[in-house]
């Protein structure tokens, strides 16, 4: 039997593509898996002890003089927060899948590229692949897997983005729309003023002194601020922006 | 004759107008500049400035002129850039801000320095000077950037290496800050060297991020998204400072720094996109390629001010060559990284559409894909309350 496998990284069941998982698996009986490239480690103490020698050797020293307090603060929070929420976002899917009729495994395993095809292999053959993020982790992308799709191809199946689906599939806010409209007019009509208005004034800004100076900078800024918002708008209306950028 | 003297022999008001109505395709070669400086500085993060500048000479704008139209230009695309950062929690604003009182230190002596050549040699030393520096430092810069990334593509290459971070942090010099968005601690007189080398850069070459990135990244073991993004916050405000000055002095033509914009900004948001989809390798080939390019772009500049200053003897038909050489070599070199850029985002957006329509159908109808009957729409989720994009 195939697999089908959602890398779940920040994925909810409103994701579309989840949706489409689970109508699949539910037509052909299909495995549905689920992995979490969520952090292994419960505490700074686990953490610490997993550290290769001459990085803890490395620590031991910033420890023994002031620098390192905070940064193991932060890390420990960080982990705590990064466990905390993929274990909601975990039982939240297990949730949705049973309530449909379809049992979901879930595996969590430590975010290296080493470990998530391994992981894939042992699901073979895996009839597509659904991952959430874009970037993959560090060792995968130095092998040329970069986006989801790659990944797909190097493991031999089918695969989705399914955060740049689900934009690509969504309908625009309305909000957009006027936004588009309001900075696309200002642009034009700060374009329209210094092109074909300007006469006298570009003398006078071009004339010198703190002023006109002053003056040039804050239409730069404006002229920066519009037509890159609009911009902005235009590519996530056209769906060209879809990967988060 | 002065910069300033040789600015005024012209009609500086008017000649953009003068421009447009000669050739009317101009317009369109300033915003096709800005585009391939945007797609390059939204790629690789910085730069755009090295390719712009003399791109602008070669089209027939004074130079004093293009580098204020220019810093003028890099102010607002900086904010725009920062804002992003901004939200995204990428900018350490009090790095930034320390960073920006010894960079406008290194500013002011790179203007004396520079002041120092050109009342000594004239014009065309000031460009001699201005030019090998350039030279030596943008070549060492994209010979490292160059190495690494054939050793990645060898597949010799690991990340980023810390050897350097660990070293300089091991000094432990005091006293040090902690900097709390971009989780370090750095030695105050880092701080100093870093800023001021950063300024120093940027007043005499216009190229600030080129040692202000890599510097925050392996000096400061401070993580690259944050070193951009507090790299942008220092630019705008380094861009604030140069446009105020230049606009102050009457040489910023608001009319060229908007025409800039109209095609900077969509080429920084497309170079952007890229970075998601193009390989790491690739892109530091492409840097490393273009900064070299450029180098020798300048380099072929130099026979030139050297005749002017009589250090060498060489023909008029020779140094028409040379020029001819380096612009030739600046413009291809951008519009062929343009390209590849443009390329690799198209080839992949595409690609990934192909999938998306294949599945579109499934996903709003799936019972139909699946050619039974028994699932009910009712008992998943209904497909009509799509999220909507932000």
């Amino acid at each position: 039997m195939a697999s089908i496998v959602i890398v779940a990284e920040g994925l909810t069941f409103d994701s579309p593509a989840v949706r489409y998982a689970a109508s699949i698996a539910r037509q052909s009986g299909d495995d549905v898996r689920c992995l979490y490239l969520a952090p292994a480690v419960t505490s700074t103490a686990e953490w610490i002890e997993r550290l290769p020698p001459r990085k803890l050797s490395r620590l031991k020293h910033l420890r023994a003089t002031h620098t390192t307090t905070e940064w193991v603060h932060v890390q420990e929070e960080l982990i705590r927060e990064q466990m905390k929420s993929a274990a909601h976002d975990r039982a939240e899917l297990q949730k949705q899948f049973r309530r449909i009729g379809i049992p979901l495994s879930c595996q969590r395993i430590e975010p290296s590229g080493e470990t998530l095809l391994e992981a894939l292999r042992e699901y073979a053959p895996v009839k597509f692949l659904i991952a959430g993020r874009l970037r993959l982790p560090a060792d995968l992308v130095k092998q040329g897997i970069m986006t989801i799709e790659d990944l797909g191809r190097h493991i031999g199946c089918e695969a989705i983005d399914a955060m740049a689906m689900g934009q690509w599939l969504a309908r625009p806010r309305r909000r957009l729309w006027f936004q588009l409209t309001g900075y696309g007019a200002i642009t034009v009509l700060m374009f329209f003023i210094v092109f074909f208005h300007f006469g006298g004034w570009n003398h006078v800004l071009m004339r010198g002194g703190l002023l006109p100076a002053t003056a040039i900078m804050l239409t730069s800024a404006l002229a920066a601020w519009c037509w890159g918002r609009t911009i902005e708008i235009l590519l996530k209306l056209t769906k060209v922006d879809i990967y988060g950028s | 004759m002065t910069a300033e003297a040789a600015a005024d022999a012209f009609d500086k008001t008017t000649l953009l107008s003068q421009l447009l109505h000669q050739h009317p395709w101009y317009a369109l070669a300033l915003i096709t500049l800005g585009f391939i400086g945007g797609t390059i500085s939204g790629f690789i993060g910085s730069g755009g400035a090295f390719l712009m500048t003399p791109g602008m000479m070669n089209l027939g704008i004074p130079g004093i002129m293009a580098v204020g139209a220019n810093i003028t230009h890099k102010f607002g695309k900086a904010m725009m850039g920062q804002k992003k950062h901004g939200q995204l929690g990428h900018v350490d604003r009090r790095l930034g801000l320390f960073l920006l009182v010894t960079s406008l230190a290194g500013i002011r002596v790179a203007v004396m320095v520079n002041e120092f050549f050109y009342e000594r040699l004239g014009d065309a030393g000031s460009n001699l000077y201005v030019s090998t520096f350039f030279v030596l430092t943008l070549s060492i810069i994209g010979y490292f950037i160059m190495r690494d990334a054939i050793r990645s593509l060898r597949g010799r290459g690991g990340p980023a290496s810390r050897k350097l971070q660990h070293r300089f942090r091991k000094l432990n010099l005091p006293p040090t800050i902690y900097f709390k968005t971009a989780n370090v601690r750095v030695s105050v007189i880092m701080l100093i060297i870093v800023g001021f080398c950063v300024g120093f850069m940027a007043g005499t070459i216009g190229v600030g991020g080129f040692i202000g990135v890599p510097a925050m990244i392996y000096l400061f073991g401070i993580p690259t998204v944050v070193a951009t993004g507090t790299e942008l916050f220092l630019a705008m405000f380094m861009g604030a400072f140069g446009a105020l000055n230049y606009g102050a002095e009457g040489f910023v033509d608001i009319r060229i720094t908007l025409l800039l914009f109209a095609g900077s900004m969509v080429g920084l948001f497309v170079g952007s996109i890229g970075t998601k989809m193009v390989r790491e390798v690739y892109i530091r080939t492409v840097t490393g390629a273009l900064i070299l390019l450029c180098t020798v772009s300048r380099a072929l500049a130099i026979p030139d001010y050297l005749r002017t200053l009589h250090y060498i003897h060489v023909g008029t038909q020779m140094i028409h060559r040379l020029e001819v050489t380096s612009a030739v070599v600046l413009f291809t070199s951008g519009i062929g990284s343009t390209v590849f850029i443009l390329y690799f985002v198209l080839r992949a957006h595409l690609r990934q559409l192909h999938v998306f329509r294949r599945y579109r159908a499934a996903i709003e109808a799936p019972e139909t894909v699946q050619g039974t009957s028994d699932s009910s729409p009712a008992e998943l989720p209904d497909n009509s309350a799509l999220p909507h994009s932000q």
